[in-house]
């Protein structure tokens, strides 16, 4: 693995190839937030809060810092007046749908995000994914689900699945940001899971 | 039919396919287009056959039903050659007239010519004809001369002779030199310089390597890319192998739509005649080149027309885009580089290789070569596809070609690119139809779509329309793109009603601002595109409806 | 709405330790008369009586549920759990309402360890309130079957309402006023429709399907919903219907499935000749793909769910398509979509309650000329105006 030096906010950083400028700037304890983020996981893309400025080969650009890969000579900027615009904005977004979600209201304190800028939505869940890539990528057995997309798109539970495979394991439960995947859980169970089975007291 | 195996037995077949065409022979050209198909065309092909058969003509006339002609608002449109005689709307009554008195009689109809509206002028034949006649249909021209099922009728204009050109005159480098040298750039709406993208596929690492034909044409209002692949798709084909060949592929997929039934069936007969011509499959034409092609279907959304989606879909995933900071043509589908390119882009090539790059970039602007197929649409007399070469002005193409607004209403703005262009008002009409010019206004040109706009039209109501679509079409995984254009919408909207408030016009441009720079993809990133130009050059439509909110005094006089 | 003469209320009371309780202790010391109607359940906390309590009581017979805690801000815990117990029965009352039972039945008062008299008259009050109501169900003219199965809906519903309850429909701010003020605007409202509403009528749709397969028709008379409404519902839910009522040729729909064996990749094209020959595919259909491509369920219904292509219902006989691509939307697709949208009575997306139609818009077919149009089963009507929308579906059976 070749060393590649980059440079983080004016700081040296030194990374390897292969890596995202998301790795590097955490091995060198640079914070750059995330929502969709998660060490066991793909890097997904989707909440572009990770959104960084970079400057390579003479033109600049935003990017998402998670999926970047890391090259020589990269400047990278990870607070501007824009990136904060940008990050500011999206949490505004995500709060339209889950205001008090407290990962999200740490973040909006830091960006000033007004959580009544838009309209509240009703769908609480954050579109972050990690539910889903977690049971498709660590536990594999994909039990959760995207259904729809573009406005309308959201996470659903497959019921025969999810009954053989949730009740022992509920891990990606304490990923969710907003509780909204618990919300999910039980309703499937409600409608779909064996008409014999009760809805007790699901927290493990 | 034996393989053909080398590139003096193809110019035999080509021969013997010429000698047993008689020139002067009379022959109908019947467009089976889209558009005409809609109009029962149908029943003229089959009233034309009985009419042959009933007179027993079989072996005096040739009955064709070709692709688009492009003069979708007069169909059917039927052709009587040699004289070139172009009839409009046509119907099964017509027929046997038609038959005794032109393709027999050589006499001319002149209730079924074409009439100027304004001059009432007639014109008989299809170069008389001011929509053909402003034209310059190097691709689209030869739609009237092909049954797209016979490979017969492609071979007789000199189809497949730039493939062997190429496999047997020219390396692969003097390929790509060649459409390097002409400017080639993508029409599919990204205008990026087409050489530059094989040659970066060419030189990623890695044996196996994809050429894709992008046939999904999603953007709304074009239709140019369908009637070329239905009505021609061997020039498609043949400019595909020879991509392939420049960049070292062996393995071509075409992706196309799923509802049209017509057009799956013609590229699939296109591919079996190829194969089995001995050009495509194994050692084409006897060169020692292999190369085979796959079609797959999309399903249906328009995201899926974006290159990452398009081959996350080939790959059997949902369509969703990927960021593109690895090009495609470095890491594509499973990971192997894969050039994707339009339709219209793949049917240049053959033209390219065949007469060359100097001649190819004699037309065209100083950055944009060559010639383009527009579609025109909405309140315009003339809906059709039209090709004119790049720097022809938009006002040439609407009124020379498009043949005005209807109903004498006076023209608001042009429409490019669908959901992901913008609109040039009235005053701007001069400008040269060409990629950089029309991307400096703010309406990129896009796959060529020319959506005529009356001054009827409510430009907050476009915005609206557009951004509705996008918000069903997008794929919803990132957030700027997904929540970004629900909230514009609902803003636009407000303002449609007249429940506008201050600051919506404001925050509408912060929200365009930041679905323009952190969306994942083009969709998001164009999304707000057509909303960003109707502020531009139409800025008082929505201050009008935000106005009624803010005065109800106004409102009480 | 006269109450019969002899109908006595069944009623359950929880009070708070600390306040209610002690408070109807003290009536019942002072000798202040009430009716003997209401059965006591000693709670530390109003906060502490959940929904499903509440539902509950109804659902074993009882006629009304009276709730008393501690005034808001002298909650004896620093949880301030009467508010909570203000949040629930603001939503409890709305869910009664929704299935038809008058929210008076619910109530919620706050009383003071040493306001004996204040208990009493609220039970003199309440419980001739109740008596006018009549018993449960039948005083709002809902027959018993029907009630047991509206309350068997919500019942199954609760866990789920009291996680959106917590997560979404909290108020910032712990004055009476900012919840009443939340609680009766039209931002709760809409709120409450579309998080729990909609599941509500789902819940019950689902509950009609496992009993046995039911048509749109059925459906939306039964549950008193459009037949949109249910057929939207039905596509949702259609993962939990069992076999239905159309016959499907299942060896056509095999023998494209087997073509396919192994090949992950094929997966788009497997789902879209099964829909071009089909109209529809059925659920046990996507299980077989799963097993037999080898691939997982959640991709499969990604990729059905993802456009409108697909269809996880069957159809109407005929389908209706008007173009509602930008040139076509110039052109007036709009009053066109309406005027056909009238004649049929169904929305984009749904089929009718005979399954003689289905309609859908959509993009652009590019037959630009033809606009605005419609296409049914595969045949272009161009140049169609509103007037002409009757003759062009006459035809069709």
């Amino acid at each position: 693995m070749n060393e590649i030096i980059i440079q983080i906010d004016g700081k040296e950083v030194k990374a390897a190839e292969g890596m995202t400028i998301l790795e590097a700037a955490q091995k060198a304890d640079i914070f750059i937030p995330t929502v969709c983020h998660h060490e066991k996981l793909e890097p997904f893309g989707a909440c572009r809060m990770c959104t960084v400025k970079v400057e390579v080969r003479g033109w600049t650009n935003l990017v998402a810092a998670c999926l970047y890969p890391v090259e020589k000579d990269l400047v990278v900027k990870t607070r501007s007046e824009k990136v904060d615009k940008i990050r500011k904005m999206i949490l505004e977004f995500l709060l339209a749908h889950a205001p008090y979600s407290p990962q999200l209201q740490e973040l909006a304190q830091e960006y000033g995000a007004d959580q009544d800028r838009f309209e509240k939505e009703s769908s609480f869940c954050v579109l972050c994914g990690l539910c889903v890539r977690y049971c498709a990528e660590v536990k594999k057995k994909n039990a959760v689900g995207y259904v729809d997309c573009g406005a309308r798109r959201e996470i659903r539970f497959i019921p025969e699945i999810a009954a053989k495979e949730c009740i022992d394991c509920k891990e990606c439960f304490e990923l969710c940001p907003t509780s909204f995947l618990q919300a999910a859980f039980v309703l499937t169970e409600s409608f779909a899971f064996s008409r014999d089975s009760s809805p007790t007291a699901l927290k493990k | 039919m034996p393989r053909i195996n080398s590139a003096s037995e193809l110019e035999e077949l080509r021969k013997r396919v010429l000698s047993k065409r008689d020139p002067d022979k009379p022959s109908t050209a019947i467009c089976a287009g889209m558009g005409c198909l809609g109009l029962s065309n149908g029943r003229i092909i089959s009233a034309f056959e009985k009419e042959v058969d009933k007179k027993d003509l079989k072996a005096k006339v040739d009955i064709r039903a070709t692709g688009c002609h492009g003069y979708c608002e007069k169909g059917p449109v039927v052709v009587i050659y040699p004289e070139e005689i172009c009839y409009v709307e046509v119907t099964p009554k017509d027929v046997p007239e038609i038959v005794s008195q032109t393709v027999l009689g050589k006499k001319v109809i002149d209730r079924l010519i074409f009439t100027d509206p304004d001059t009432g002028k007639k014109a008989a034949h299809q170069s008389e004809i001011p929509f053909y006649k402003n034209q310059m249909r190097h691709l689209i021209g030869n739609n009237a001369k092909i049954d797209p099922r016979s490979i017969d009728d492609y071979l007789a204009v000199s189809g497949y002779s730039a493939l062997s050109k190429s496999l047997f005159e020219m390396s692969p480098e003097k390929v790509l030199e060649e459409i390097k040298k002409a400017s080639l750039r993508g029409r599919g709406g990204g205008g990026f310089p087409a050489g530059r993208k094989w040659e970066t596929a060419r030189n990623a690492p890695g044996k196996e390597k994809y050429v894709i034909v992008n046939g999904h044409e999603g953007e709304l209002g074009a239709f140019m890319d369908r009637a070329i692949l239905t009505g021609n798709p061997h020039s498609v084909l043949e400019g595909l192998i020879i991509g392939a060949y420049a960049i070292g592929s062996h393995q071509g997929f075409i992706y196309t739509r799923h509802d049209t039934p017509q057009l799956k069936n013609n590229i699939d007969m296109a591919l079996a005649k190829a194969e089995e011509y001995g050009l495509l499959g194994e050692n084409i034409l006897g060169s020692g080149f292999d190369f085979n092609v796959e079609v797959h279907l999309d399903i249906g959304i328009f995201v899926s027309g974006e290159s990452s989606a398009l081959m996350r879909s080939i790959e059997g995933n949902p369509p969703e885009p990927r960021p593109k900071y690895i090009r495609t043509s470095v890491s594509g589908i499973w990971g192997k580089p894969s050039v994707l390119n339009n339709v219209e882009t793949w049917a240049n090539v053959p033209l390219i290789i065949d007469k060359g790059s100097d001649w190819y970039t004699s037309t065209g602007t100083e950055r944009s070569k060559g010639t383009k197929l527009v579609t025109l649409s909405g309140n315009i007399v003339n809906t059709g596809i039209a090709e004119v070469p790049f720097g022809t002005t938009i006002r040439e193409i609407v009124y020379g070609i498009g043949g005005g607004i209807p109903k004498g209403k006076k023209l608001k703005a042009v429409h490019f690119g669908g959901p992901m262009g913008g609109s040039i008002p009235e005053s701007l009409l001069d400008t040269p139809l060409d990629f950089d010019e029309l991307a400096k206004l703010g309406a990129p040109i896009g796959a060529g779509s020319m959506l005529v706009l009356d001054e009827d039209t409510n430009m907050v109501d476009v915005t609206r329309y557009f951004l509705d679509f996008l918000s069903n079409e997008s794929c919803g995984k990132c957030v700027p793109c997904r929540e970004g254009i629900r909230q514009m919408l609902k803003i636009v909207t407000n303002i449609g009603d007249g429940k506008g408030r201050e600051g919506d016009i404001e925050l509408l441009e912060e929200i365009s601002e930041v679905t323009g720079a952190a969306s994942l993809c083009a969709l998001g990133k164009t999304a707000a595109d057509p909303l960003l130009s109707t502020l531009r050059y139409f800025r008082d439509e929505y201050g009008a409806n935000i106005e009624k909110v803010k005065s109800p005094a106004e409102k009480r006089d | 709405m006269a109450a019969s003469h002899t109908f006595e209320p069944k009623i359950l009371g929880f009070l708070c330790n600390w306040c209610c309780y002690a408070g109807a202790d003290l009536a019942g010391v002072s000798r202040f008369q009430y009716p003997p109607n209401i059965r006591v359940i000693r709670v530390m906390c109003s906060g502490r009586v959940d929904p499903a309590h509440i539902f509950r009581a109804f659902s074993t017979g009882l006629d009304a549920v009276f709730i008393g805690g501690c005034h808001l801000n002298d909650c004896h815990y620093v949880t301030h759990g009467n508010y909570d117990a203000l949040r629930m029965v603001y939503i409890c009352k709305k869910l009664l309402e929704h299935i038809g039972l008058n929210p008076e039945r619910l109530r919620l008062e706050w009383v003071s360890a040493g306001e004996g008299i204040r208990f009493a008259n609220i039970m003199n009050e309440f419980v001739p309130r109740i008596e006018k109501l009549g018993p449960l169900g039948k005083g709002e003219g809902i027959d018993e079957q029907e009630l047991k199965f509206k309350l068997e809906a919500v019942t199954k519903l609760i866990p789920y309402i009291k996680l959106v309850q917590s997560e979404r429909l909290r108020v910032p701010v712990r004055t009476e006023e900012a919840y009443e003020k939340f609680f009766t605007s039209e931002e709760f409202s809409r709120l409450f429709d579309e998080l729990i509403g909609d599941k509500l009528a789902a819940s019950q749709i689902m509950a009609l399907l496992q009993e046995r397969p039911h048509s749109t028709g059925e459906i939306s008379e039964i549950l008193g919903l459009s037949p949109p409404e249910v057929s939207r519902h039905l596509h949702v839910l259609a993962r939990n219907q069992k076999a239905g009522l159309e016959a499907v040729d299942n060896d056509k729909i095999d023998r494209i499935i087997n073509k396919h064996q192994g090949k992950a990749n094929s997966l788009v094209q497997v789902l879209l000749e099964i829909q071009h020959e089909n109209h529809w595919i059925p659920q046990d259909v996507l299980d077989r793909i799963s097993k037999k491509l080898d691939v997982s369920l959640s991709r499969i219904m990604q990729i059905v769910t993802f456009h409108k292509t697909f269809s996880l219902i069957p159809k109407g006989r005929n389908e209706v398509h008007v173009c509602t691509g930008p040139s076509c939307y110039v052109r007036g697709a709009t009053g066109l979509l309406d005027a056909v949208q009238n004649l049929i009575g169904i929305k984009p997306g749904e089929t009718d309650p005979d399954s003689k139609f289905s309609l859908e818009t959509g993009n652009c077919l590019g037959s630009c000329n033809l606009g605005p149009e419609i296409i049914v089963d595969g045949k272009h009507h161009g140049r169609v105006t509103p007037d002409k929308v009757k003759d062009v579906l006459k035809n069709y059976e």
